[in-house]
This record gives C-alpha cells, structure tokens and sequence, in this order.
C-alpha cells in the first residue's frame, strides 16, 4: 500500500510554493466553511470549487481518484441506509422500499460535502514534503511532543509496513491462506505480538542511538520558515472563499 | 604522555540468560589504529561494542577513552557507534535532520549545522539526498547515511558493527575508500573478512566471550588452524597466496 | 469504524476538538519527552496492525486494538490514538480531519478505561495470569463497544435523520466485540509468553 500522500510535493503551482503554515490555516478554515452547507444547492457548488483548486495545484487527477476510492466503500452503509430511513417527505418507491427525500438530500450533500473537503486536504499534504507539512503545525503551537511524536510514527510506520509485507509473503509461501476460522485468528494475533514485539526491542536501539548523539530533549531541528506577500494574498483569497460560503449558506 | 585511544581492564559482563558474555577481557588500543573484531556468531563482538559506547553497564572492569572513563548511558562526544541494523539508527524525518541531530545536541549554531552537513553529504557525493526522507532511501543509501551522522560529531574513535552487510559491491568500496580517507581510530567487527583486510592493521580474535589472540592482522588471518577452530575461515584472497 | 468526512455539523466537529484537547493536554503532560520516541514506534506498530484483515465469512473486518493499546500505553494511549488517527486521516483518508476531536475522544476514552481496568486487575491479582489475560481480553472488547456507543451518540446527535444509521454502528461495534476480545487476549498470551517486560515494564505503561 502506497503511503505516499507527498508523492508529487516536487512539482511546481500556486499550492506547491505557498508557505505551509498560511496554506493549512486557510485550507482548515475552507473545510470549515464546506461542513457549515446545508442548503442543498449551494452543496452542489462545492464539488466544483475542489475541482478547481485541484486543477490549480496539478495533482494528477488519477491519483486523486486513487485516494478516494477507498472511503467510498467506507460510505456505502450510510448512503443505503439514509435514503431509506431518515422520515419525512417520500421521494420515490423502488420495490416497496421507500425513499425518502430528506434521507436522499442528506445522503449526496454528505457524499459531495466529504470528497471536497478530502480533496481539500490532499492539497494541503500533497503539495509539500510531509515533515514540511508538519513542522508549520509545530509553529501555528501544536505542542512538541504531538509534533515529535506524528514524525517519528510516521517514520516508522514505513518499516512496520514493510516488516508485515515479509511476514505475510513468508506465510503465503508456506501456503497459508486466510479464512474465517480460529487458526487464521491465531495466525493474525501471532503476527500482531510479533510486531509489537520487535518494535519494543526496537525502541531500545533507537534510545540508545539517540542518546549515543547527545540527545538532551531538543527534537526539532530549527525549520526555517519565510513568508512573502504573496502567501498572505493567497490565505486572504481562501478565507474570502470560505466567508462567502458561509455567507451564502445564511442567506439562502 | 601518550594518549590510548582504549584501555579496557577485566571486562565483565553476562545477559540475564546467558553468563559471561564477555569475560575477562583485557586490550588496549593506540590511537589511530584500526582494529578488527573477528570471531563466531555470539562470540560478544556486539555486547562488547554496548560497552565500549556505554550502552550496557560491565559487571567487572573498567573502559578508559583517550584518559577518560566510559560512563554508562552518557554521551561521550569521542566515540561514535554505528549499528547493525540502520533503521535503528535514522529516526529523523530527512537526511538533513538526522546528520543535524548530533550537532544540534552539542551546540553549533544553525549556520555551522547548514555548513557542517553539506560538507559531510558532498563528501560521500551524497548531496542530492539531503532532502530525502530516510524511507526512501536503498540499503546502501542508509548505510552510508548512518554513518555520515555518527562522523558529523566528529568523534575521535568510530565503532561499525557488521557496516557491509546488505550492501553492494559498489556501496561496499564507497564505504571502504571512505573509511580509508577518514583517519581516526577504528573498530570493525565483520564478517566481511576481505574488507577487514583492506583496512585493518591490528585484529582481536574473539570467542565464547574471550580474546583468543590480539595480533597484527595478517598474523591471525593467515592461521588457518587458528580460524578454522573458532568458526571461521582464511579469506580467500590469502588463501590462495598461501 | 470511525465517523468519516462530511457528517458531523461544525458545532459538534469543535466540541469534539474541544474536549479532545483537554484530555490530550492531561494526559501528554504525565509523558516525558525521553519516552516520547518509545511511544511513538509503538503507535507505529499498532497502526500498521489495523492493517491485519481478519476473515469473517464474505467479509474482512480490520481491527481497532484500542483496548490494547490502552493496556501497552497506559496514559499516553490517548495521545498516541489522536496521533494514529491523524495520520490515518491524512495518509490513508480513512476518518477525517474534521471528525478527528471527535473519533479521538470516543477511541481514547475506552483506551483508558482499558488502561485502568488493567491496571487494577495486574495489581490485585499479579500471579493469575489467566485472569489477567481475560480481564485484557474482556477489556479489548468493551474498549470497541463503548467506542461504537459513543459514536452512535454522536451520530444521533447530529440529526434525527441519522438514527437508523447509529443503531447499525452501534450494533456492527457490539458485534465486533467478540473479536477484539478474543484478539486481544491472544496478542496479551503471546507476548506475556514471549516477552512480558513488554506489559510489565514501566517504561511504556504509564
């Protein structure tokens, strides 16, 4: 599995070169702004404001679907089940099953609501190197150990996955095949002590490594951060966005 | 007054499940000598390497670095330690930041750590990887990353565990011409006996936790009945000179 | 199951980081900053463990482990769940940003339920592993039970159209809670057999 949100942080637009720390504030308040709309029509606009800025920040369209396939599976139960239990006014009749209008609204808002907003927020960790991305949290005050603490996961999530990716492989060459039954259970919980387990030993290396160059409680090495005019243009053009959003949202 | 580069008296130490790990060792080391470390599987090479950088306590004896006692769990600016297993070694999230993080420990400022990390990239010719993410590096990549961090303290003696495992031949003469230019006191355990060869004057043989024999290099590899009764072998390139 | 994208109101999206930020800011404060790598390659562990397909019939389910992880961390679960989810969201777009205060809250809560129900069970009744592993167990589940209820409340609080909704999340959780049980206590038998400084060591369970 492809972890690589940052994939393509080496091309070059508008999101690529604005400063990280106005380009997460702007895009949050953005999202922000997405979750308030209610009113059906004024969701419909939202889809193509994402697309447009996806467009802008030249991510390739195909990993962008890439990505978001996935959730969608995570949406089926609630897009069948909304539909056909919310109440209210019937839309249609399929079959005996009612369909109610409410419940189809809800269902689509959220289904365009949520692919905007996680399109959104690609761009936000798509266009620069991660560690990028998460140092300018440590300077908009998110505290230094959460910061510490999502590098050094993120790190080492790489190896876990590549650890589990071994394990699985050896099993399949000793033709073990999952199904729903009480050895494969035992065979997954084996797999799950067994990371644990050499993770552990491994934080003891990493301590050791860690204090064998000095280490004294400063984690972040000092990053640089230098804005420009443009950066402060580009939040204001956003935030601009987000407020006639919500403006429109309170009118309508 | 010469300084020793390591002076190690009756060193002691066992595992909670194994006794006498190391037992008994007594060596000294003079500076700018580069020392290998043979022996078999479990012969101590590693543990005696935690002890010598202060990651395991002894139970006995003591480690002197250039007049200076090891002391456990410290950070002793001297010695530089590369493990085994690279990953345990590069946690930061660049190339950048895990060279930088000794230096930012001991002090220098950001102008100093920018200069002192390009110069240590550019000579590995390494520069174009300043930016990568530790991730995304080869074998051989890691390897010569981990060492680059370890050498950016500047240390006056520098200990490689197992450093030509998992890498190419291409990577594996990179690391020995580095090492070659890099003149500071050196130990090497291997079993990589052609590359000891290549950088190592002195070599300590080691077993059961024991030194077998402490002896110019060529003195212990060309003994075959030497080699071959601690598990290992004369390599190849004497062998056949023999 | 986490609340994906797009359905929670802004109101309770806040609230959820409101309430999230409290408990996060206690509980990373009893961590210092020498166990914070620990902590960290552990979360890394746990997280690439969801990825560990369990077979049920035509469908796989991936795991929450909360409860373990409550039972390994300790106190700084809370954090190293908010960090695990975060990166789930960002990497993978599973959850979201948006719902993160709130997922945060409903697994982290139960994650230290599970630390406390442990910690008292190990503490009265050091010798008897068994119990102790079935306590675990037990605690595996109901840490992703009480996370199903609290999210299903969440839901029926964001809309009375979301009900029928709540109750299936509800009831996939309480389903799920025979397995992660069970889970649960296999991964505590394998490695209080193997390498039990792992459950017993200060160093990690807080």
């Amino acid at each position: 599995m492809h972890i690589d949100i940052d994939r393509f942080s080496n091309i070059n637009s508008q999101f690529h070169k604005w400063d990280e720390r106005y380009k997460i504030i702007s895009i949050l308040i953005l999202i922000i702004s997405f979750s308030v709309v209610k009113s059906f029509y004024l969701v419909l606009t939202i889809p193509i404001l994402a697309l447009i800025m996806v467009t802008i920040s030249r991510l390739p369209l195909y990993f962008v679907l890439k990505k978001l396939k996935l959730t969608l599976i995570f949406f089926l139960p609630l897009f069948i089940l909304l539909p056909i239990s919310s109440g209210g006014e019937i839309f249609y009749l399929i079959v005996g099953i009612k369909i109610y209008k409410i419940g189809l609204h809800l269902a689509i808002s959220i289904f365009l609501k949520a692919i905007s907003i996680l399109i959104c927020i690609m761009i936000m960790f798509g266009t620069s190197r991660f560690d990028r991305t998460i140092k300018a949290f440590y300077h908009l005050k998110i505290p230094e150990k959460l910061i510490i603490m999502i590098l050094f996961t993120y790190r080492y999530i790489y190896i876990y996955m590549e650890n589990l990716r071994k394990l699985n492989v050896a099993l399949f060459l000793q033709g073990f095949k999952k199904t729903s039954n009480l050895r494969s259970i035992l065979v997954s919980s084996s797999l799950i002590g067994n990371l644990l387990i050499r993770c552990y030993d491994q934080t003891e290396m990493v301590y050791n490594a860690m204090i064998l160059r000095g280490f004294n409680g400063k984690l972040i090495s000092q990053f640089r951060f230098k804005a420009s005019k443009t950066d402060l243009f580009k939040a204001i053009i956003i935030i601009f966005i987000s407020l006639l959003i919500v403006g429109l949202e309170i009118i309508i | 007054m010469i300084n020793k580069a390591l002076e190690i008296n009756n060193l002691t130490f066992s595992y909670p499940d194994k006794e006498k790990v190391i037992n008994n060792i007594s060596f000294e080391l003079n500076i700018k000598d580069s020392l290998a470390i043979i022996g078999p599987n479990g012969a101590g090479k590693t543990t005696l390497f935690y002890l010598i950088s202060g990651i395991l306590k002894p139970f006995g004896g003591s480690i002197i670095s250039l007049n200076k006692a090891v002391k456990y769990k410290e950070f002793n600016r001297n010695i530089g330690f590369v493990f085994q297993n690279p990953d345990d070694q590069l946690f930061s999230s660049t190339v950048y930041d895990d060279i930088a993080f000794g230096l930012i420990n001991i002090g220098y400022s950001n102008d100093d750590i920018d200069k002192k990390v390009n110069n240590i990239l550019n000579r590995l010719s390494y520069r174009n990887l300043i930016d990568r993410p530790s991730q995304h590096l080869s074998a051989g990549e890691k390897r010569m990353i981990s060492l680059a961090a370890v050498i950016a303290i500047e240390p006056e003696i520098l200990i490689l565990d197992e450093p030509t495992s998992h890498l190419d031949m291409r990577s594996r003469r990179m690391l020995i011409q580095f090492l070659k230019e890099t003149h500071i006191t050196k130990i090497i355990a291997s079993h990589d006996l052609e590359f000891l060869l290549e950088l190592c004057d002195k070599t300590l043989l080691l077993d059961e936790g024991s030194i077998i024999k402490y002896d110019n290099t060529n003195e212990i590899m060309t003994n075959e009945k030497l080699m071959t009764e601690h598990g290992l072998e004369v390599p190849h390139s004497i062998k056949s000179k023999i | 199951m986490h609340i994906s994208e797009g359905i929670l109101p802004p109101t309770i999206s806040i609230g959820g980081y409101i309430v999230s930020a409290v408990v996060t800011g206690i509980t990373i404060k009893k961590v210092s900053l020498d166990d914070v790598p620990k902590i960290s390659l552990v979360t890394a562990a746990f997280f690439v463990s969801t990825f560990i397909h369990i077979k049920l019939g035509p469908t796989s389910i991936h795991l929450t482990l909360n409860g373990l992880m409550g039972i390994i961390l300790g106190i700084s679960s809370f954090p190293a769940i908010l960090v695990a989810l975060f990166l789930q969201a960002v990497l993978f777009q599973h959850g979201g940003i948006l719902p993160l205060g709130i997922n945060v809250f409903c697994f982290g809560i139960p994650a230290l339920i599970s630390h406390y129900l442990f910690q008292f069970t190990f503490t009265k009744f050091k010798a008897k592993l068994l119990l102790i592993k079935l306590i675990g167990g037990l605690s595996g589940g109901l840490a992703v039970a009480i996370s199903g209820v609290m999210l299903a409340l969440v839901l029926i609080m964001s809309g009375k159209e979301f009900t029928t909704f709540a109750y299936f999340f509800a009831w996939t959780h309480i389903v799920l809670m025979f397995i992660e049980s069970l889970l649960t206590f296999l991964v505590l038998n394998f490695i209080l057999k193997v390498k039990p400084e792992l459950i017993k060591s200060s160093k990690l369970t807080l």
